[in-house]
This record gives structure tokens, C-alpha cells and sequence, in this order.
């Protein structure tokens, strides 16, 4: 055998072994949602979409673009009373009800937690379960079915070439919609140019090296503690994750005249439930049925030693 | 079972337009001299107000004073995180959704005027809720179930906003934690949401 040849089959068994790969990675459910969340954050894209929840629907647009500053992306209603949010590097401007209410700040950096985001697959049942069309885009369909009850089910349609999301719909365990959301028109372009940082923006946090006061025992399995934003004194923030829901954490001290001691709200796939614990307010947010947030909220307790 | 109350079968008949104009008269008339009877007839005017879905209630001068005054006594202000502030515009109390508005009783030299909007008060989110109708709860019927909006709490809406802006918490990241901040709010029974979701489990 001469070297050519030789050299030959081994850039087509190269070849083989890496198409192999390739299309094992295409249809891997997993790593198609890496990448949906990967074109979320790179491309730059422009489009309108219906959102469907509570009885109600919505139009709203929605365009990312790089700037100087950084990624700069504006969510606005199209329907009903005007609302806006605006992000750009890290200052963020929201306008709600109509411009009674604007919230605007610079979003501090967040310790990361005691992990990484945890991987879907753990808690899911991930299956690429056939082919659509989209707001005139070829797409993938994924599905993730919960492995127990204590969340809600997904799911998600993908263009089929950057594995951006072009709608999804979340179900409870019955099978009914809590919410949909789709993209009607859609147009997408790739981010050449490095992303610039803002430089307003405070440095990254350091790794967190305090435990936190307060824990929940209840929390549904595979939820990790991704993220401590900081807090006012006295007060703590916590963000679990199970790799596609989130929730969120908050104890905070009592106030007169503040939140009712015990509440519930609901907006699409969202929950809000707080109760009063011992002169603090636990208030637990997250896109999960209001049973098991209720679950949550109720086992929260403080830390032994803490 | 309630007792027949005159002033309010009067005042339900003004809103629902069933009143001839000689009972209007009278009780615009009997309104006049009634305070409690024009504050309930104000507190059901903006309810309305909120129910039709109207953008914007009506205001008045001094509007952005009474506001300010409220979030001074306000305790609740500093719960907010110190990056996140009410920016410019009109605020709201956290915790109470409390509007000034100014409503007029008729003039007695013009009996068959409608009423307008005259005097100063405070509403409170208990009476925008007085009246909401509350429906059975199972996860069908909460889909068909007329949709009421509900008051804004900026504390309730600083907590999603707070939640949303934790970065790449889930693979669902980017613009898709803030849909739910910019949807408008809905079911105006939460605690329906929640025995709606245990008749699915």
C-alpha cells in the first residue's frame, strides 16, 4: 500500500467518523437545545410573535441587535396597554402598564451558585419528535416530557440550521397548554464581529463563597443552586434550575404595609407564591405548577447555625 | 341575605343606564348629600373603568402630588433592590395600587348633567377586586372563564423582573424569561390558577 492510498483512507475514515458524529449530533435532543440557547444569545434577529396564555392572546416584537455598548434587545406588546422592556449591555429599562409604572437600572452581576446549569436530560425525556414549518422557516421539533409530575412539559420547535426557537408550548401534567408562544415572522443573521462589552458594566462576581441562610427542602430532584444575585441586607436571593425551568428564591424581612402575608399569581407558565416565615417574606417564583411552588415556599427554613 | 338598600338600587340602575329622568334627578339629587353614597358611586366608576380595560383612568391635577405623598408613607418603597427603581413618570405605592382622581357632584343648577369628575380621593386595589366575578376552578374552565385584569403591584412585578434578569439560568435564556413581564397580567383569581392546577395533578 503506498502512502498516498494510505493517507487516503485515512482522511475518509476521518471523514466517515466525523459525519458519523455529525449526525449523531443532529438528531441529539441535548445538544440541540445547547445550541438553541447558544443562537438566543449570538444571533441577531428581528421578528413579531403571538404568545397565548390565560385565556388571552398577545402580539409582541422582539429585536436583538450588537451594538458598541453590547447586545441590545427590545420586547414590545403589540397589544393591549403598552409595555417594553429594553436591555442593553447590562442596563435594563421597563415600561408597564401602559408607562404608569417604568423600572430601570443596571443589572448587578450575579455570584454563580454552589453549580453549572444542570443538563435538560436529567429531569427530561428529550426526543426530537419530527419536522414542522414555522413563520416560513424549516424547523425541528423537540419534546420534553418531565419525569415526574412537579413540572411542566415542553415543547420546543427549532430552525432547522442555527437551532434558533421558533415557538414552544408548555403543558401541565394533563396535557392542556399553560402557555404557547410562535414566532409569525421571523429574520435572523449571524454575529460576525466580536460582541463588545459595555463598559458600564460592573465586572463579573467572583465565585460565592457564602452559604446561604435558608434552604427549601422540598425542591423537586435535579434542581441546583445556579445563581446568588445579591441582595439588600438582610434579604437573600437563591436561583435553582433543573436545565430548562427556573425558579427563584427570595426571604426578605417583613415590612408594614409591604406584600400580604400569604399570595398567590399566576401569568402564563410563571408562578408567584409568598407567605409570611417568622418576621421574613418567602416569595418563590418560577415557571412551575402552583402545587409544587406552593410545595417549595412551604418547606423554606433557615439554615441550622445560620 | 342582604336588606334593600335604596341609595345602592339607585346607583346600580345609574351605572347599568335604567334610571327615567326624573329618577335620575333624584338621585343625583340624594347623590349631592350622600358622601358615602358619591364614594361608592366613584369607587365604581374607575372598577368599570379597569373591567372595560381602559388604558388610561382619568386624572387629575395634583395626580402626581397625592402619588407622592403615599409613596413617602410608603415602607414597602425600599423593598425594591437598589439597582431596580421606579424611573421618571408616575409611581405607584408597592403594595397598593393607589390612584387619585377627581370627581365632581352634580351641580344643583344643572340637574340633568351627568355626573363628572370633580373631587380627590384614594382608590385601593380592594375596591378594584370588590366586584370581580370569581369562577369554579378546574383547568377547562379557567381557559374559558371570562379574563379579568388584574391591579399592577410593582413588588409582585419586581420580583419577575428581578428572576428574569438572572442570566442563562435556563437553556430557554435570551429574550424568553421577559415575555412574561411584558404579557399583560390576567386572572384577576389567582388562587384559581392554583386549584386549577391541582385538578390537572
Amino acid at each position: 500500500m503506498t502512502r498516498s492510498t494510505s493517507s487516503a483512507r485515512a482522511a475518509l475514515a476521518l471523514l466517515l467518523l466525523t459525519g458519523s458524529l455529525a449526525v449523531r449530533s443532529a438528531d441529539d435532543p441535548a445538544a440541540w437545545l445547547e445550541r438553541m440557547a447558544d443562537a438566543l444569545e449570538r444571533y441577531d434577529y428581528e421578528g413579531t410573535l403571538v404568545y397565548v396564555h390565560d385565556g388571552e392572546v398577545e402580539a409582541m416584537r422582539v429585536v436583538r441587535t450588537h451594538t458598541a455598548a453590547g447586545p441590545r434587545e427590545v420586547l414590545t406588546s403589540l397589544t393591549g396597554e403598552r409595555r417594553e422592556m429594553v436591555r442593553e449591555g447590562a442596563s435594563a429599562r421597563f415600561t408597564l402598564a401602559g408607562g404608569r409604572l417604568v423600572l430601570s437600572g443596571v443589572v448587578p452581576p450575579v455570584a454563580p451558585g454552589e453549580s453549572a446549569r444542570p443538563g435538560a436530560a436529567e429531569q427530561y425525556e428529550l426526543a426530537i419528535v419530527g419536522r414542522d414549518r414555522v413563520a416560513g422557516h424549516d424547523s425541528a421539533v423537540l419534546d420534553a416530557r418531565p419525569r415526574d409530575a412537579d413540572r411542566y412539559g415542553y415543547r420546543l420547535w427549532l430552525d432547522a440550521e442555527s437551532a434558533m426557537l421558533l415557538g414552544s408550548r408548555v403543558f401541565g401534567a394533563d396535557g392542556v397548554p399553560v402557555e404557547q408562544l410562535m414566532f409569525t415572522e421571523l429574520r435572523l443573521q449571524s454575529v460576525e464581529a466580536p460582541a463588545a462589552t459595555d463598559p458600564a458594566a460592573p465586572e463579573p462576581a467572583a465565585a460565592s463563597t457564602a452559604i446561604p441562610d435558608w434552604r427549601a427542602s422540598a425542591l423537586p430532584s435535579g434542581f441546583r443552586l445556579v445563581a446568588i444575585p445579591p441582595g439588600d441586607a438582610g434579604s437573600q436571593h437563591l436561583v435553582y434550575s433543573d436545565g430548562l425551568a427556573s425558579l427563584s428564591l427570595y426571604i426578605e424581612p417583613r415590612m408594614a404595609g409591604a406584600l400580604p402575608p400569604a399570595m398567590t399569581a399566576r401569568r402564563g407558565a410563571i408562578g408567584l407564591v409568598g407567605h409570611a416565615l417568622d418576621g421574613y417574606h418567602v416569595i418563590v417564583v418560577g415557571d412551575l405548577p402552583a402545587t409544587t411552588l406552593t410545595r417549595i415556599a412551604a418547606s423554606v427554613e433557615r439554615v441550622p447555625g445560620h | 341575605m342582604n336588606e334593600s338598600n335604596p341609595s345602592l338600587e339607585g346607583l346600580s340602575a345609574l351605572a347599568d343606564g335604567e334610571l327615567s329622568r326624573d329618577e335620575l334627578r333624584f338621585v343625583l339629587r340624594t347623590a349631592a348629600g350622600d358622601a358615602q353614597m358619591r364614594a361608592r358611586w366613584q369607587r365604581w366608576h374607575v372598577a368599570r373603568a379597569a373591567l372595560n380595560r381602559r388604558g388610561e383612568l382619568p386624572l387629575a391635577a395634583g395626580f402626581a402630588d397625592a402619588v407622592m405623598r403615599e409613596l413617602a408613607s410608603d415602607p414597602a418603597q425600599s423593598r425594591r433592590p437598589a439597582w431596580l427603581r421606579t424611573a421618571g413618570g408616575l409611581a405607584f405605592a408597592a403594595g397598593v395600587a393607589a390612584l387619585a382622581l377627581t370627581i365632581v357632584a352634580p351641580r344643583e343648577d344643572a340637574p340633568d348633567a351627568v355626573p363628572t369628575l370633580a373631587r380627590t380621593t384614594v382608590l385601593r386595589a380592594e375596591d378594584l377586586s370588590a366586584r370581580l366575578p370569581t369562577q369554579p376552578a378546574s383547568g377547562r374552565e379557567l381557559l374559558s372563564s371570562p379574563v379579568v385584569p388584574i391591579p399592577i403591584d410593582p413588588q409582585v412585578e419586581s420580583y419577575l423582573l428581578r428572576h428574569a434578569a438572572v442570566p442563562a439560568t435556563s437553556a430557554r435564556t435570551g429574550f424568553l424569561p421577559y415575555v412574561h413581564v411584558v404579557a399583560s397580567p390576567t386572572a384577576a383569581d389567582p388562587r384559581r390558577a392554583a386549584k386549577a392546577d391541582a385538578a390537572r395533578q
